[in-house]
């Protein structure tokens, strides 16, 4: 029944939007993608019109993805399946699948064009070359890791350890771990502020957001939020973080510096990945179990639009893919 | 011997149970159930506002002892009918104004119960004359590896929920509306 109502979904989307038709005009304009899970599609948000202007399906339900700006290309994990989808988001159509085996999940493309993968059951970060997708190394990290983050620079990968309470910190140029940091319970969704000085950690179990000094590799502060957060984004000039509740279906604004709340903002439910636009105008969250994607406006702080995705939305991100 | 052969067959069931069991997966399901009531809704909140009250109108339940009241990180152990040990559940999230809870999985339990982990949320609302209730749940499979056996797949949780979450609401659509 579900699979039946995301496939009309899906054929009534494609009717407004043929899958695999990018962006008509392409300005450069800073885009926001969105990765749904069940029915296996990225979609295209345009950030003027705040509507899906571009979609494609990928084979499988792909749990997390990245984008390579430089190459144009978005990298998205199929856990079920062991591979990774490499869509060319230029055109919107898919180039190759990577066989790489086991539970992808994080990812993370850094310049050069190389893959940081964790894998959720083998606890082990793989990094590949993008394009025949062999395996260059793999680093043992704690249990279960979730979502990965590299620095701008390519030479660190942060890896949230979900169930070893920890956070990865990996030397990403001699490829080994260079510290694991004890953070809240259960470590999912990671942040780096734009100086790139902290790590914002959302801790889904203890209900906490952990501050990790980058230069010491230790939790700074640590901050509460409401129950189960599962998506965290740092503001540009970095005053904010953005978390999303998972249970009470909304996003916690909180200040940077005081760990104040100063907004919680009602969105969908079970709310998971949240991503900022440059300009600081505004937020994309992914609503999960609503299968839609919130528009918020950062500086009255509410919700001011609602848009509907395929199934099963967990991830969204913001780049600027030039044509 | 036997005694001894016993508590080595726990310790081997134990480390398979190791290297299987994680308390979440990659990949997500999704439950929801929507029952309609002729009773005022503040009458059925009334019914299931104590997070502790459960044993009270869902039908599966045959006792259950809870802690911490109606705060958030209270929590409840539910001892099934059907056998399997107890489930403990944990309260994250409690709004009187809007009628509703959310709480999550503390200790996963296969025998009792086929998921790894769940959250799910519960939420009395007018409707027409009277009210309806909304019960959701996100939960991952039991056992979350690729290959998972069949009493442990997506499948096997997803039917579970369903079933627990439908007799669950008609347990409260009987009390509310007097037919217990």
């Amino acid at each position: 029944m579900r699979a039946l109502a995301g496939l009309i979904t899906l054929l009534a989307l494609s009717a407004a939007v043929p899958a695999g038709t990018a962006v008509a005009r392409d300005d450069g304009q800073e885009k926001v993608y969105v990765l749904s899970q069940d029915d296996g599609v990225l979609s295209v948000i345009d950030t003027k019109l705040d509507d899906i202007a571009g979609q494609i399906k990928l084979p499988g339900k792909p749990a997390a993805f990245t984008i390579n700006a430089a190459s144009g290309e978005a990298f998205a994990t199929l856990p079920d399946s062991g591979e990774i989808a490499v869509i060319d988001l230029r055109t919107l159509k898919l180039t190759r699948m990577l066989k790489i085996g086991g539970q992808p999940f994080g990812v993370a493309a850094r310049a050069d064009g190389r893959l940081f993968v964790g894998d959720w059951s083998a606890n082990r970060v793989s990094v590949l070359e993008p394009t025949s997708g062999d395996v260059v190394k793999t680093i043992a990290v704690g249990r279960s890791p979730a979502h990965v983050v590299l620095t701008r620079d390519g030479t660190r990968l942060y890896v949230a350890d979900r169930e070893a309470d920890s956070v990865a910190a990996i030397d990403a140029e001699r490829l080994e771990l260079t510290k694991e940091i004890p953070v809240g319970r259960a470590p999912f969704a990671l942040a780096l502020s734009s100086d790139e000085k902290q790590l914002a950690v959302a801790n889904a179990q203890s209900a906490t957001l952990s501050v990790v000094d980058t230069a010491k590799l230790e939790v700074l502060s640590s901050a509460e939020t409401r129950a189960m957060p599962y998506g965290v984004a740092v503001t540009p000039g970095d005053a904010e973080f953005l978390v999303s509740n998972q249970q009470s279906g909304s996003i916690s604004v909180i200040d940077a510096k005081t760990h104040a709340s100063r907004a919680e903002i009602k969105v969908g439910r079970y709310p998971e990945g949240v991503a900022v636009l440059k300009n600081g105008d505004k937020a994309y969250v992914a609503n999960w179990f609503s299968g839609s994607v919130s528009v918020l406006d950062l500086k009255t702080r509410t919700e001011i639009k609602r848009i509907k995705c395929p199934e099963g939305p967990r991830m969204v991100l913001a780049s600027p893919v030039k044509p | 011997m036997p005694i001894k052969f016993r508590s080595l067959l726990a310790l081997a069931l134990m480390s398979m149970g190791a290297q299987v069991a994680l308390a979440h997966g990659p990949t997500p399901q999704k439950v929801e159930e929507k029952i309609a009531i002729s009773a005022p809704p503040a009458a059925v909140w009334k019914l299931i506002k104590d997070f502790g009250s459960i044993g009270d109108w869902h039908p599966f339940v045959a006792s259950v002892k809870s802690e911490g009241g109606n705060e958030s990180g209270a929590s409840r152990t539910l001892t099934l009918k059907s056998g399997g040990g107890d489930l403990v559940e944990g309260l994250d999230d409690y709004q009187d104004k809007d009628m509703s809870y959310s709480y999550r999985l503390s200790t996963e339990n296969h025998e009792a119960f086929p998921a790894s982990f769940y959250s799910d949320s519960i939420q009395v609302v007018a409707a027409g004359d009277g009210s309806e209730v909304v019960w959701s749940s996100r939960f991952y499979r039991a056992d979350t590896t690729n290959e998972p056996p069949e009493d442990k797949s997506d499948a096997a949780a997803v039917k579970a929920t369903e079933d627990f979450i439908k007799a669950g609401l008609e347990g409260i659509k009987a009390k509310a509306e007097g037919k217990k």
